[in-house]
């Protein structure tokens, strides 16, 4: 209880002590306040808890780490400012207090996009309480059971090396648990699929009836023009509702109407002094939202079908492929993304899923171009530094491959043939390690990590590439060329243990074993995947 | 139709704001902002975890750099061509916290 709720009573006459009054007021403020700070505690203990719960999930402070750098930069702003709107505290509220002429035009639109996202995060947010979350609850329930399973197999790897148990023991729990995380995987990723395709359905549904709920809305209760001074009296809050325009008054302007009666309210109702640019300016906003919304809606209407069934093929399409999700980038909605950053959306899909689909190989077809997974245009305009240097070319010695200049030195059946072929082709020519992408040297980012991945695929599905060219490459394979396997791996000259680990994680996801059904390439795999393990191993003997 | 599981009004849950439905808005400016900030920090907590969920290792070894080295605008990119859209994830996180804080409220009232 704080000193503003405790009014001090006179004296009492007979004892002389103080005596505190509980009156009506008192109680009712008491009430307020254990309200107040109940309901904070509650704000603060659960931020608290899920703080914590955090930390120890991501441990090493990358959370800390991370929030950190939210709070200094634009997208933290974008966090900051959107859950502000969501709470209620942020643009929608603010847009009555915009102030002039700039208001009139401002003051809706800033209101038509607070809204927006308020009602697109509620209908989200319906949808996600009542089908999404439970399957985002299931799916981190999965993931959760997989981090515990994962831990369990170091446990026992422990035990095992501080002889608690036999090695037979072992063998016999790891296998156990090594198919139960297999299990909770493939689970994992059944679940993503279906939260996928789900999610994608919702999308532009939920746009439109945020667009309509907001008209709806702003219909109903009104849309506010910011602070004006139509009636050449005090500035007030003007809104446009289904009535007119009404004037936002404070109490004692109000109470001051209400004695005026029909006249005085009549008067500020009206709107007609509204000038011409407002009237200009809220029609421009409301018509936009309005075409905009109508225009969504027309183009979903005669779509919905076709969208339908081309999101349920995409989606077939992608189960097929190695059980792994593909992201197309047909969203419904995705004529409001730039198609510049879907075509690098879909290419950078680099989650263990082949860039470059795993072809089946003709090895009679001798008329292509594109020799290598890594190079779906021709050679030629991909690395002009080689193009220069035939010794770096031995592909070019290949009489086959006499059409490298390009799509215009082909026939034209050969042209049509080539065009119409979707997959990348490959024509046995010998693989050059020399192609390997090189990165920039710094560190560890997305260009980096591009070009790693294309090393590793460039080994995988290229046809010509044998297990003896292979070792021929990195030499000794238990002690395999460092120099080489760094250019491979797109490490800079100096680097961290913590680059290595992810280079080579990244690497050894790539070629695992058991990600290739072809004898072959299982084959390339193994000895890839070791040679990776055994450099890993020298090369974490490198670092100072 | 799925419904939200509110003790309140929905028009009152998308109108009011939260500081109202906590019965908070006559609290001290500087308890009201002590909450919002708790609650802010909150849903960046729960978009933090979804992207962290979203990604590997590898990609939060990437992230971290990028981060590390201040590239503002490598990171944004970055997101993007994971398509982890910040404002949407933001907004979801939002509203949920929204219901979740106004039904335990309730709920730890009543119990």
């Amino acid at each position: 209880m704080t000193e503003t709720e405790i009014q001090e009573c006179p004296e009492d006459n007979d004892t002389g002590n103080e005596l505190v009054c509980e009156t009506s007021d008192n109680i009712e403020n008491q009430e307020y306040n254990e309200d107040n700070s109940f309901a904070a505690e509650i704000v603060k203990e659960m931020r608290q808890n899920e703080e914590d719960r955090m930390n120890e999930r991501w441990k090493g402070g990358r959370v800390g780490k991370i929030n950190k750098y939210l709070n200094t930069t634009r997208l933290g702003r974008w966090i900051k400012t959107t859950s502000k709107i969501v709470l209620g505290t942020g643009i929608a509220a603010g847009a009555i207090s915009m102030a002039g002429p700039a208001a009139l035009i401002g003051a809706p639109i800033a209101y038509a996009f607070g809204k927006r996202t308020v009602i697109d995060g509620v209908i989200e947010g319906i949808q996600g309480l009542a089908k999404g979350n439970r399957l985002r609850i299931s799916l981190e329930g999965k993931k959760q059971d997989q981090i515990l399973m994962e831990d369990g197999l170091l446990g026992l790897e422990e035990q095992f090396l501080n002889n608690e148990m036999t090695e037979e023991e072992y063998c016999d729990a790891a296998a156990e648990l090594v198919q139960d995380i297999r299990n909770t995987e493939s689970e994992v990723i059944t679940n993503e699929k279906s939260n996928i395709k789900w999610e994608s359905g919702q999308k532009l549904l939920r746009g439109i009836a945020s667009n309509l709920g907001t008209l709806a809305l702003g219909y109903l209760q009104g849309v506010p023009l910011g602070t004006q001074n139509f009636d050449g009296k005090a500035a007030h809050a003007v809104k446009m509702t289904r009535h007119g325009f009404d004037f936002l008054y404070n109490t004692n302007e109000a109470i001051a109407q209400t004695t005026h009666n029909v006249w005085g309210q009549a008067a500020h109702t009206m709107g007609q002094a509204i000038p011409k640019d407002g009237m200009i300016g809220l029609g421009t906003a409301m018509t936009g939202l309005f075409v905009k919304t109508a225009s969504e809606f027309s183009s979903w209407w005669k779509n919905r079908d076709r969208d339908n069934s081309s999101n349920q093929n995409s989606f077939s399409e992608a189960s097929d492929q190695q059980g792994e999700i593909l992201f197309n980038g047909q969203f419904p909605d995705n004529e409001t993304i730039d198609p510049k950053i879907l075509d690098e959306t879909a290419s950078a899909q680099t989650n263990d899923v082949p860039r470059f689909q795993d072809a089946t190989v003709d090895k009679d077809n001798t008329d292509s171009t594109n020799n290598e997974p890594g190079n779906p245009e021709p050679e030629t305009n991909q690395d002009s530094q080689d193009d220069t240097d035939p010794e770096k070319q031995p592909g070019n010695n290949n009489p086959n491959d006499e059409n490298t200049s390009g799509d215009s030195a082909k026939s034209e059946p050969e042209q049509k043939k080539s065009e119409t072929k979707q997959e990348p082709s490959y024509n046995g020519k010998p693989f050059d390690f020399d192609s390997f992408h090189i990165g920039h040297g710094k560190d560890i980012d997305q260009e980096n990590l591009d070009s790693l991945i294309n090393n590793i695929e460039r080994i995988m599905y290229n046809v010509s590439i044998t297990t003896d060219k292979l070792k021929s490459y990195f030499g000794d394979i238990e002690n395999p060329d460092l120099d080489k396997l760094r250019k491979m791996l797109v490490l800079p000259n100096v680097f961290t243990l913590k680059m290595l680990n992810s280079s080579s994680r990244k690497a050894r996801s790539l070629c695992h074993p058991d990600k290739f059904s072809d004898d072959h390439k299982k084959n390339i795999a193994e000895l890839l995947s070791k040679i990776i393990n055994l450099g890993f191993v020298k090369l974490r003997e490198t670092i100072k | 139709m799925h419904q939200l599981n509110l003790d309140i009004n929905p028009s009152d849950f998308i109108e009011k704001d939260i500081l109202e439905l906590l019965h908070l808005e006559n609290a001290p400016e500087d308890k009201k902002a002590a909450v919002i900030k708790d609650m802010i920090e909150t849903i960046q907590n729960r978009v933090l975890a979804r992207l962290l969920d979203s990604l590997n290792e590898p990609e939060i070894d990437t992230l971290e750099v990028m981060i590390d080295a201040h590239q503002e605008e490598n990171v944004e990119k970055f997101l993007m061509q994971k398509d982890f859209d910040v404002k949407k994830v933001t907004a979801e996180e939002s509203i949920n916290y929204k219901a979740e804080i106004i039904n335990l409220v309730k709920a730890k009232k009543v119990g």
